[in-house]
Formats: structure tokens, C-alpha cells, sequence
């Protein structure tokens, strides 16, 4: 099969498919006005906290600029400042932008009270998934220095291009992505990292890979962590579960033959539902580095690394 | 409906099914490419009053689709679609019927899901190289070297009869 093959087959593989009947445009512009709506409630949320700021370095910068020790300062609702010494010259004061409410209470963010399906799809304002700023995001990223602070003597976790060989995109990134509602509408969330890992005077390069899956997860109900490694389909291998201190960890190694992602994953369950997914490579694979000489950890301290409560998130 | 809506509304008329053919390429399920083209449009919706070059639309419309359907992937492998183990039986199937369709519709999702997405923007969008490493953030490089991998992985995964049978 050619280019000109492929691009026939794929013409003709779709002149004859059965799609379904055509999307409702008045259903697209409803979900385009929800996603509208969630982000200008984002914006409206960061700005109330920027005013939040504004108010509290105000409270502490003006009695302190105006020689006092910050006795007789009243900060009212909405910012205004009812202190009645003297500004000092040149001092213009630190305004803060969210007027008074009618009722002289402070402003406050109107909860996300959305009720349809379409307007829920996606929690606090993001437009899809993935959390790319705030505390969400930063989790992950707080998952990956963890991860490369529990290295052995002699490995570091460092950022690395890839040379060839396919890849596409950095080598060393995280996500923090919302999976479903469970219960009353909470969120349940997996944090993802990956990184490349190098060891001292060698020129391969490895990987390590975590993923957490935390409370209300679809492996949540699973009864031994070798059922929760079910879901992780590409690395291809044999699961045992193996003794932690007391704590059953599901530990799968890949098949010889396989291509799989990665050569070692282990998966705990905590007791709440959360499930820690973390494997090791001793190579990063269509990278074009070379792999290194053996894995990072040890299957102990691989099978010890996953039950680590640092890792337990919520 | 106001203006906005009603120009937003026509666009998504009028494109949302050809977007919706290279999502199901892409995914290899409807449910899934209707989901990806929603979150396309909506992200196109919000958008909407900042792009100032209209005719444009499609390529940013096409690339906001690829990127989140890239994204989805970023959320980890084990969530990555599932595809059957086996291809199905081609004993005693025609040229052309639709059996050989789904066998280079099955196989194309069995490849690598970046390799997947070239093919798809190079050989059903007819986009250029240039514009599919735009669109997928890369080199046009690395889109020459995964367009070759892709048709040889696709190859690999079509035996040579079931290939007689797609051309």
C-alpha cells in the first residue's frame, strides 16, 4: 500500500461508513456558551483572588508606610481603607478593584451551579480535561519532583530531547487530568509524570512513569491490584501480586517479545480507592537514546516506591 | 439567536460533519469522535470573537481537534482506546466490499496514535507537511519520518492478501 493507496482506501472507507445522524448545531452552540460561561467564571474567581491579595498587602503595606504599627487600620468590605492618619506623599495606595456588593458584604464568586450534563461535563471553568494552571496542575508537577527526590545514589531525573527515532513532544512532562464525578459530585482526578532518568558516567537513558488515579476511580471497587493492572493494557506481561509490608502491591513485568511502553509497573490500591501506578524502563523507547544498563530500582524498592503516601493524592 | 450564534451555528452546519469523519479516523468510534468534536467546537466557540480571519476557520478548527485529541491521549496510555485482538475474517470477501473496509479502518487505529494522526492529516485532509507539523506541534521532520513508519506499520498490519482486498 502507497501514499495513493492509502489516501483511495480511506476515501472510499468513508464514502461507505454509517455515521451517525448530524450533530445539532444549536446543541454545539449551547456547550460553546457553557464553555463561555465556565471560563469567564474562572476569570471572575482569579480576579477576586487577585482583589483578595490587593486588600491583604494593603492592610499590611499602609499602616507600615505610614509609620504606625497598623493599630486603628480597618480594612471595610470592597477594599476601602477607613484609616484616618495622613497617606504620605507620593503614596497612592494599593487599589483594589472589587466594588462593594449592594448589601456592603465582599463580592463573592458565584458557584458553578450548573445543572445539565453539557454544563457539568467539564469542573471548575476548564474547557476540557486537562488542568493546565492552579493547584490541579501544579499536583502533577509536585508528583514528578517527588518522584525524581526518590531516585538511588547515582540517577537523576533531568529533561531530555529526543534524537530521532519517532518521538514527538518533550520527553519529560505531566498532566493532571479530570476522570469522572462519583458520589455527590466530586471529581476524581489522575496525575500523571513522566521523566527521563540518566545515571552517572553511562549514556542510556531510562524512564520512570506514575500515574494516580485518585478516589472514585473506575478500578476503585477492585479487589487486588493485579485486577486494577487490567486497565493498563500496553505494557503486556505477567502480574503477581508481592508482599509489602502487610500491603499487597500487584507488580507486572513484561512479556519478552512485547513492545510495551514500559518493563516494570507496580500498582497499589489504598484503602479510599486511590490507585498508584508506577513503572520503570530501562529504556525510553522511540527516542532514539540508547537504554541503560539495568532498571532504576530494584523490584523492592519499585514494589516500596508505590505504597509511598507522598503519593497517596486527593 | 444573535449574530455570533447564528454565524457560529452555520460554521458548525457546514463543517461539523467533515470534522466529525477525521475524528472517527482518529479514535475509530463515533461516540468518541462526536465527544472531540464537541470539545472542538466549543473551544472554537470561545474563540470565536477573537479570530479575526474567518476563512481560516478550518485550520484552526482542524488543529484545535487534532491537539485535543493528542491531549486526551497525554492522559495516560491505559485510557487509550482499546482494539480488538484479531482482524476479522476475510474468507471469501470482494474487492471493495465492506469487510476490506474495516480491516484498513481496524488496522489504522492499531497504529501508533501520532503515526495515526499524520496519516490521517496527510492522506485523508491532504494537508501539506508543513501544515500537519503546525498542526501537531512538530517538526517536518519527525511528520516525513512518522507518515513513513505509519504506512509501514500499516502495511505490517494488513497482510498481503487483505491488502489486495483494500486496494
Amino acid at each position: 500500500m502507497n501514499e495513493d493507496e492509502l489516501k483511495s482506501a480511506l476515501h472510499d472507507a468513508m464514502v461507505a461508513s454509517s455515521p451517525p445522524p448530524p450533530m445539532s448545531p444549536e446543541a454545539a452552540v449551547a456547550a460553546g456558551q457553557a464553555a463561555r460561561r465556565r471560563r469567564k467564571t474562572a476569570w471572575g474567581g482569579a480576579v477576586a483572588g487577585l482583589a483578595v491579595v490587593a486588600i491583604t498587602v494593603g492592610a499590611v503595606l499602609v499602616p507600615q508606610l505610614a509609620g504606625g504599627s497598623g493599630e486603628g487600620a480597618v480594612i471595610e468590605a470592597g477594599g476601602r481603607s477607613s484609616d484616618p492618619r495622613p497617606v504620605p506623599p507620593g503614596w497612592s495606595g494599593v487599589t483594589a478593584t472589587t466594588p462593594p456588593s449592594p448589601t456592603g458584604s465582599p463580592a463573592q464568586t458565584a458557584p458553578s451551579t450548573a445543572s445539565g450534563p453539557t454544563e457539568r461535563r467539564w469542573p471548575d471553568g476548564q474547557t476540557d480535561r486537562t488542568a493546565t494552571s492552579g493547584p490541579r496542575a501544579e499536583k502533577s508537577v509536585r508528583v514528578l519532583n517527588e518522584l525524581g527526590s526518590s531516585l538511588p545514589p547515582t540517577f537523576q531525573a533531568v529533561d531530555k530531547q529526543a534524537s530521532g527515532g519517532g518521538w514527538s513532544g518533550p520527553m519529560r512532562y505531566t498532566q493532571s487530568q479530570f476522570a469522572t464525578y462519583y458520589g455527590r459530585d466530586e471529581q476524581s482526578w489522575e496525575y500523571l509524570a513522566t521523566t527521563p532518568v540518566v545515571r552517572d558516567g553511562s549514556p542510556g537513558v531510562g524512564r520512570l512513569w506514575i500515574q494516580v488515579a485518585t478516589k472514585g476511580n473506575r478500578m476503585s471497587s477492585t479487589t487486588s491490584p493485579c485486577q486494577a493492572s487490567d486497565a493498563a493494557w500496553s505494557i503486556k506481561g505477567t502480574c503477581e501480586v508481592v508482599d509489602v509490608g502487610g500491603k499487597e502491591v500487584g507488580y507486572l513485568t513484561a512479556a519478552r517479545g512485547e513492545e510495551s511502553d514500559l518493563d516494570e509497573l507496580a500498582i497499589y490500591r489504598h484503602d479510599d480507592g486511590t490507585v498508584v501506578y508506577l513503572g520503570q524502563s530501562a529504556a525510553y523507547r522511540n527516542t532514539g537514546h540508547p537504554a541503560l544498563s539495568g532498571q532504576v530500582f530494584t523490584r523492592e524498592q519499585l514494589a516500596a516506591l508505590v505504597i509511598d503516601e507522598k503519593f497517596h493524592l486527593g | 439567536m444573535n449574530d455570533r450564534n447564528a454565524a457560529f451555528a452555520g460554521y458548525f452546519a457546514a463543517r461539523s460533519d467533515a470534522m466529525r469523519g477525521t475524528a472517527y479516523l482518529l479514535c475509530h468510534d463515533w461516540h468518541r469522535a462526536e465527544d472531540l468534536v464537541q470539545t472542538t467546537f466549543a473551544k472554537l466557540y470561545v474563540a470565536w470573537s477573537r479570530i479575526d480571519r474567518h476563512e481560516s476557520l478550518d485550520a484552526y478548527t482542524r488543529q484545535t481537534l487534532v491537539r485535543t485529541f493528542v491531549s486526551e491521549l497525554r492522559r495516560g496510555w491505559f485510557r487509550r482506546e482499546r482494539v480488538s485482538e484479531s482482524t476479522p475474517d476475510t474468507a471469501g470477501v470482494g474487492r471493495g466490499s465492506a469487510e476490506d473496509r474495516l480491516v484498513l479502518l481496524e488496522a489504522l487505529a492499531k497504529v501508533p496514535p501520532r503515526q495515526r494522526a499524520v496519516l490521517v492529516l496527510r492522506y485523508w485532509e491532504d494537508l501539506s507537511v508543513e501544515d500537519t507539523a503546525r498542526a501537531l506541534r512538530c517538526s517536518t521532520g519527525t511528520v516525513k519520518s512518522q507518515a513513513a513508519r505509519g504506512l509501514r506499520t500499516l502495511r505490517g498490519l494488513i497482510t498481503p492478501q487483505q491488502g489486495e482486498k483494500v486496494r
